[in-house]
C-alpha cells in the first residue's frame, strides 16, 4: 500500500511547493507530521496570486477571531487569531497581506500582516494631527472622518525595507501624507489645485495613482532619496454622465494596465435612502492621450472593489471559484447604507461585465 | 554518433526485464549518466522500480519520444497518463525520483497538488489512505491555529 506519510522529506517539498492557494497549504501542513514538516513557511511561494479573503468587522468582545469571506467556500467560514486586529479599522494596501490597522482611539496605527503576524509601528493618528494647521481641522467632526481611510504601499515589507507608505485620511477635505521606513512622523504633501477629495489610489508602474472624486487622476511620484514628491493631472474628467451623485470610482491594475471603474448605485426599491449597485462600468486610462476608452471585456481577468481599494487577479488559476470577466464588489455605500438605519453589507455580489447582471450575496455581517 | 539503434535491457526489482532503445531510456538521468560512465553491462537494474510502474514510465516515455506528435496530442495523453488511483501516483513518484526524470517528477508532483486543492486536513487523508498521526493534543493545537483550514 502507498505509504503517504513516509514519502522522503524532499519529495514531499516538492509537492508542498506546488501548492499555491493559502488555504490549500494549511491544509496540507495538518495532514500528518511528516507533512506539516514539509510545509514550511520558506516553502510557500509567496509571491503566488491568491484569492481576495473579505475581513469581515468584529462583532464579538470577547474573542480575537476575525472572520473572512471565502470565496472558495462561498461562505462565512475563516477564523483567524488575531489580537493585533481588535477593535481596529483595516484595510488593505495593495501588497499581499499587509493591513493598515488603526485603533478608533488614533492611539495606534500599524502596518499589520495577519498571515505572518508581523507588525510595524507607525505613527498614531495625533502625530499626524500635530503636523496639520488647525484651522484646517474639522471641529467636532464625527470621528469615523478624522480617520485615516486609504493607505497604498509601493512594495511588500515582507521582503524590502525601501518601499514608500501613501495615505489620505479626514474624508471630507482628504489630507495626504507619506511615510518611509524610520521616519518618525509623517509627512504631509498635496497636489496643486486638486478638485475633491481622493476616493481611491493605487500603485502602478513606480508611482502612486490618485483618484478624486471630481473625478481627476492624479500621478504622484514620491521619492525616497531625496524626499522628492511630484505630482501631475493626468486626466481631468470630460464624461458628465461619470460626474454625479451615486457613483464610486476605482483604479485597478489589471494585466499591467491601469484601469478606471465606475460603479453605479441607484435607491433600493423599498427602503428610500439605501442604495443598490445596478452597473459598473471599465476605462482604459490612455497615459499618452491623457483620455479614458471604455473596454467591455476583461478577458480571464476578475476584478474586486471594496471601500478602501480594488485589485484584480487571473480568474484561470481559480477555475470553479471565480468568473473570469465579472466584478465582485461589497457595500461601500457608506453614507447611504451603512451609516443610515437600513445597514450595510446588503449590496455585496458579484457584476457580470458580459451581460450586465448581478447576482447578491448573503453576508449577515452587520 | 552511432546511426545503428542501440539497446538497453532493464531489470524491475520483480525480475521482470525491459528491452529499450537507449535513446528513450536516456530520458532517465540516472540511466544516462551510468552509459556516460560507461558502466552498463547487458542489464540495468532497477532495484526501486516494480515491473507494473515501469510499464507506466516507458508508455510515457515512448509517446513523448514520437515524432511528429503535436502539442495538443501530448497534453491529452499527459492528462489523460496521471488520472490513476493513488497507490500508482505514489509509485511513479519513488519510480520518477530515483530514474531521476524531473518531467514525470513534476508532473507527479502537480498531480497531488491539484488532488489537494479546496480539500480539507481530513479529506486529504481519505484521498490518499494517510492516518492522522497527531496526538490529540497536537491536533486541538493545530486546530486552534487553522480553524478555518477545516471547516
Amino acid at each position: 500500500m502507498a505509504d503517504w506519510a513516509g514519502l522522503p522529506h524532499d519529495l514531499l517539498v516538492l509537492i508542498a511547493k506546488r501548492v499555491k492557494v493559502i488555504e490549500d497549504y494549511i491544509a496540507f501542513g495538518c495532514v500528518c507530521n511528516s507533512w506539516q514538516t514539509a510545509s514550511t513557511k520558506d516553502n510557500f511561494d509567496v509571491l503566488s496570486p491568491q484569492l481576495p479573503l473579505l475581513m469581515l468587522p468584529d462583532d464579538d468582545e470577547k474573542t480575537y477571531y476575525r472572520e473572512f469571506y471565502s470565496l472558495s467556500k462561498g461562505k462565512v467560514s475563516r477564523k483567524l487569531y488575531l489580537p493585533d486586529a481588535k477593535g481596529r479599522d483595516c484595510f488593505p494596501t495593495h501588497h499581499m497581506g499587509w493591513l493598515l490597522t488603526q485603533s478608533l482611539d488614533g492611539e495606534e496605527v500599524n502596518l499589520f500582516n495577519p498571515f505572518s503576524a508581523t507588525k510595524i509601528h507607525l505613527p498614531n493618528q495625533f502625530a499626524l494631527r500635530a503636523l496639520q494647521n488647525p484651522d484646517d481641522l474639522m471641529e467636532g467632526g464625527h470621528e469615523f472622518y478624522q480617520h485615516i481611510k486609504l493607505a497604498t504601499l509601493s512594495a511588500n515589507p515582507s521582503f524590502t525595507s525601501d518601499y514608500v507608505l501613501v495615505i489620505s485620511y479626514n474624508t471630507d477635505v482628504n489630507y495626504l501624507a507619506y511615510w518611509l521606513p524610520g521616519d518618525i512622523n509623517w509627512t504631509l504633501f498635496d497636489m496643486d489645485e486638486r478638485h475633491g477629495g481622493v476616493c481611491n489610489m493605487t500603485y502602478y508602474k513606480g508611482k502612486f495613482y490618485l483618484l478624486t472624486w471630481g473625478a481627476e487622476i492624479w500621478v504622484v511620484d514620491v521619492q525616497s532619496r531625496d524626499r522628492r514628491v511630484e505630482s501631475h493631472l493626468i486626466y481631468l474628467n470630460d464624461n458628465k454622465d461619470l460626474f454625479r451623485h451615486s457613483i464610486q470610482y476605482y483604479l485597478v491594475v489589471v494585466n499591467d494596465a491601469l484601469l478606471f471603474v465606475a460603479k453605479f448605485g441607484r435607491n433600493r426599491s423599498n427602503e428610500n435612502s439605501a442604495v443598490d449597485t445596478f452597473k459598473c462600468e471599465v476605462y482604459e486610462l490612455d497615459e499618452m492621450k491623457c483620455k479614458l476608452k471604455r473596454i467591455h471585456n476583461l478577458g480571464d481577468s476578475t476584478i474586486f472593489l471594496g471601500l478602501n481599494g480594488a485589485t484584480s487577479i487571473d480568474s484561470t488559476k481559480f477555475t470553479g471559484v471565480i468568473k473570469p470577466n465579472h466584478i465582485y464588489f461589497t457595500d461601500d455605500w457608506i453614507e447611504q447604507n451603512l451609516m443610515s438605519e437600513c445597514g450595510g453589507g446588503k449590496d455585496t455580489g458579484v457584476y457580470n461585465l458580459e451581460d450586465g447582471n448581478i447576482e447578491y450575496f448573503i453576508l449577515n455581517y452587520h | 554518433m552511432s546511426s545503428s539503434t542501440k539497446f538497453l535491457t532493464l531489470k524491475t526489482c520483480d525480475d521482470k526485464k525491459f528491452v529499450l532503445d537507449e535513446a528513450i531510456a536516456v530520458r532517465s538521468q540516472t540511466i544516462k549518466n551510468m552509459v556516460e560512465d560507461d558502466c552498463v553491462s547487458n542489464v540495468i537494474p532497477l532495484p526501486n522500480v516494480n515491473s507494473k510502474t515501469m510499464t507506466k514510465v516507458i508508455e510515457y516515455w515512448k509517446k513523448h519520444s514520437e515524432e511528429g506528435v503535436s502539442k495538443d496530442v501530448l497534453m491529452d495523453f499527459d492528462k489523460a497518463f496521471v488520472k490513476v488511483h493513488h497507490s500508482i501516483l505514489h509509485a511513479l513518484i519513488l519510480a520518477a525520483n530515483f530514474l531521476n526524470d524531473k518531467e514525470i517528477l513534476d508532473m507527479m508532483c502537480q498531480e497531488v497538488a491539484d488532488r489537494i486543492k479546496g480539500k480539507t486536513p481530513e479529506e486529504i487523508r481519505k484521498e490518499f489512505d494517510i492516518k492522522n498521526d497527531f496526538t490529540p493534543e497536537e491536533e486541538e493545537e493545530i486546530r486552534k491555529e487553522n480553524a478555518w483550514a477545516f471547516e
